[in-house]
């Protein structure tokens, strides 16, 4: 009887709670709803949190032409934001695509930011595409058709 | 003869180089942190590894930098990092380093900081400053109190050149600490971050838990990709920016823009750094040369010019470029500046195109060069030194300006536009 005490025992200890880890590190760590808090001494974030405002991606941009060939050393700027009046406006990147006509750039985005406008430059009309740098795609991938 | 061409001032100048001889390279890539015209934020909170007010103004400063690859494999060429001290809140006197994800031995030379090299292996630790308020000349809080006179940034341009084969990483500002001065191993270093080889490790020293974090999880660093307003003295970074909390509650995933809504009368910008704000700019370096274009040549285009000419003239007949800033060059006298650069002070290094004969014998230093355009028919305003006379200084506002040779020739000044502080390479 007491063999049954003691392991009864341990297993409502054990579903009492939800036994995964807590999502945030609160010191209740049963998902009870905290007071509202609006400064850092009684604020609670995700375990791990980074405190960072941006994230790293990488960009594969293929340059190809028509037929689908690529097309080395055709030039390449990569900005933040396209205003129409402005054009690209930011710039992060300049440069051109390797042997492979492919351009590989990895560079910091604002957590937030969904694209980059990417403008290519070998003088043809509409120059300007845009990638997408998305939450969950940190390695973005693309091909422009010219 | 190859014909290099620098284009300095505005995009369609021309600024002629001739008969160097030297050795062709491919295109070169440029990627700009945050990008090419803005500066990003880092700043600390030094009364690590304790808590403190959390205003985060302890050490501010702010970063532009440039990673240059080749175009072809993709290795990285050189770094080129702009610092700029904006504020220093407090007594404690700290200096600032940079962390690289390279190790020493992928490094060929760095100019402008101290370069820890700990062992080939070891990654590469530069300390770009040792003391913030000695850059300044100055005590206690600086640029942290609305009341009192805002001073004026302190910058530093560091250039790392890499040796050869070495793939690019990561992206800047790396892994940037302050450290003690008067205690080099006291590092502090962004929420997640380690410590440098030469750092000491604090976890669980005080109110530390692990990874530059406290037992609550709160960072001692922050760092946001973008101009910032750092808050005033003992204004919390939490009241400074009300929406902060709400962004790190969620994860980041709400209040994302939380760094652009301050609380009025909480911040201070730095309105000085404007003077020295980043132009637009782009170089490329082909087999004919050099061709830099810039609508706003400033420190950090001198500073990627400058990285790519010790590249290119490694090795050069005339020896090793060396790079200075304009500052130092100013703080010469006329004769010191003369024999700086030229091999003999007698010998003329920059003449009008075409009209070398005028000034041979003499030299002349470009103090200034404004703008020309392509065809080289003008001038905009190019302001030069006879080194032999100090107190001659002439406006020049026609032709172009050449070096028809190197004889004599020690160095290529490297023009500004609107106050931005220029740097020099010499021979």
């Amino acid at each position: 009887m007491r063999f049954f005490y003691v392991w009864s025992g341990c297993f409502v200890f054990l579903i009492g709670c939800d036994q995964q880890p807590p999502a945030c590190a609160s010191p209740d760590g049963c998902g009870q709803p905290l007071p509202a808090c609006t400064d850092l001494n009684c604020s609670k974030w995700p375990v791990g949190f980074d405190w960072q405002t941006h994230r790293e991606v990488a960009l594969s941009l293929a340059v190809s032409d028509s037929n689908g060939g690529r097309l080395p050393g055709t030039r390449v700027e990569v900005y933040a934001a396209y205003d129409p009046s402005l054009g690209g406006t930011q710039l992060l990147f300049s440069g051109q695509t390797n042997n492979s006509g492919v351009l590989e750039l990895n560079h910091r985005v604002p957590k937030s930011r969904s694209v980059v406008w990417v403008k290519v430059l070998d003088g043809r009309a509409d120059p300007w595409f845009t990638v997408s740098v998305a939450e969950g795609n940190d390695v973005a991938v693309a091909e422009v058709l010219r | 003869m190859n014909i290099r061409k620098f284009q300095v001032g505005l995009a369609t100048g021309t600024f002629v180089v001739a008969g160097i001889s030297g050795v062709a390279h491919a295109a070169n890539n440029n990627a700009y942190f945050p990008s090419s015209q803005a500066f990003g934020t880092v700043m600390f909170e030094d009364q690590f590894p304790c808590e403190a007010d959390y205003d985060f103004n302890d050490l501010v400063l702010e970063y532009n930098a440039t990673v240059t690859t080749d175009s072809s494999s993709g290795d990285i060429r050189y770094l080129v990092w702009n610092t700029r001290i904006v504020a220093v809140g407090g007594r404690i006197n700290n200096g600032f380093g940079v962390e690289l994800p390279y190790t020493n031995s992928q490094i060929l030379s760095v100019s402008g900081a101290t370069w820890e090299n700990n062992g080939a292996s070891e990654k590469v630790v530069l300390r770009m400053f040792e003391n913030a308020h000695a850059e300044y000349g100055a005590d206690g809080s600086l640029n942290t109190m609305a009341e009192r006179d805002e001073m004026a940034p302190v910058e530093r341009a560091v250039v790392v050149t890499f040796n050869s084969n070495v793939s690019s990483l990561g992206t800047p500002p790396y892994n940037p600490f302050a450290f003690r001065s008067d205690s080099r191993a006291h590092e502090i270093h962004l929420a997640g971050e380690s410590s440098t080889v030469n750092g000491i490790d604090f976890d669980g020293v005080c109110d530390v838990d692990t990874d530059y974090k406290t037992l609550a999880g709160l960072p001692f660093g922050i760092h946001i990709s973008a101009q910032f307003g750092w808050p005033i003295e003992n204004a919390r970074l939490d009241i400074a920016y009300p929406e902060l909390v709400a962004w790190a509650s969620s994860g980041g995933l709400s209040n994302t823009n939380w760094n652009d809504a301050p609380a009025a009368g909480q911040t201070l910008a730095s309105s000085l750094a404007d003077m020295c704000t980043l132009g637009s700019s782009s170089y490329s370096y082909t087999a004919t040369g050099i061709s830099v274009q810039s609508s706003d040549s400033t420190a950090a285009t001198n500073a990627a010019i400058a990285a790519q000419i010790a590249i290119d003239f490694a090795g050069h007949p005339q020896g090793t470029p060396v790079i200075m800033d304009w500052r130092d060059i100013e703080a010469m006298t006329a004769s010191e500046l003369a024999i700086f650069m030229t091999t003999s002070p007698t010998t003329a290094f920059v003449t009008k195109d075409g009209d070398i004969d005028l000034y041979a014998g003499r030299p002349y230093f470009i103090r200034r060069i404004e703008g020309y355009t392509n065809s080289g028919a003008s001038i905009h305003d190019a302001v030069w030194l006879d080194l032999n006379d100090p107190t001659s200084v002439s406006d020049y506002s026609g032709g172009s300006v050449s070096f028809p040779d190197t004889t004599g020739k020690r160095g290529i000044w490297l023009g500004s536009w609107k106050g931005a502080r220029p740097a020099l390479v010499a021979w």
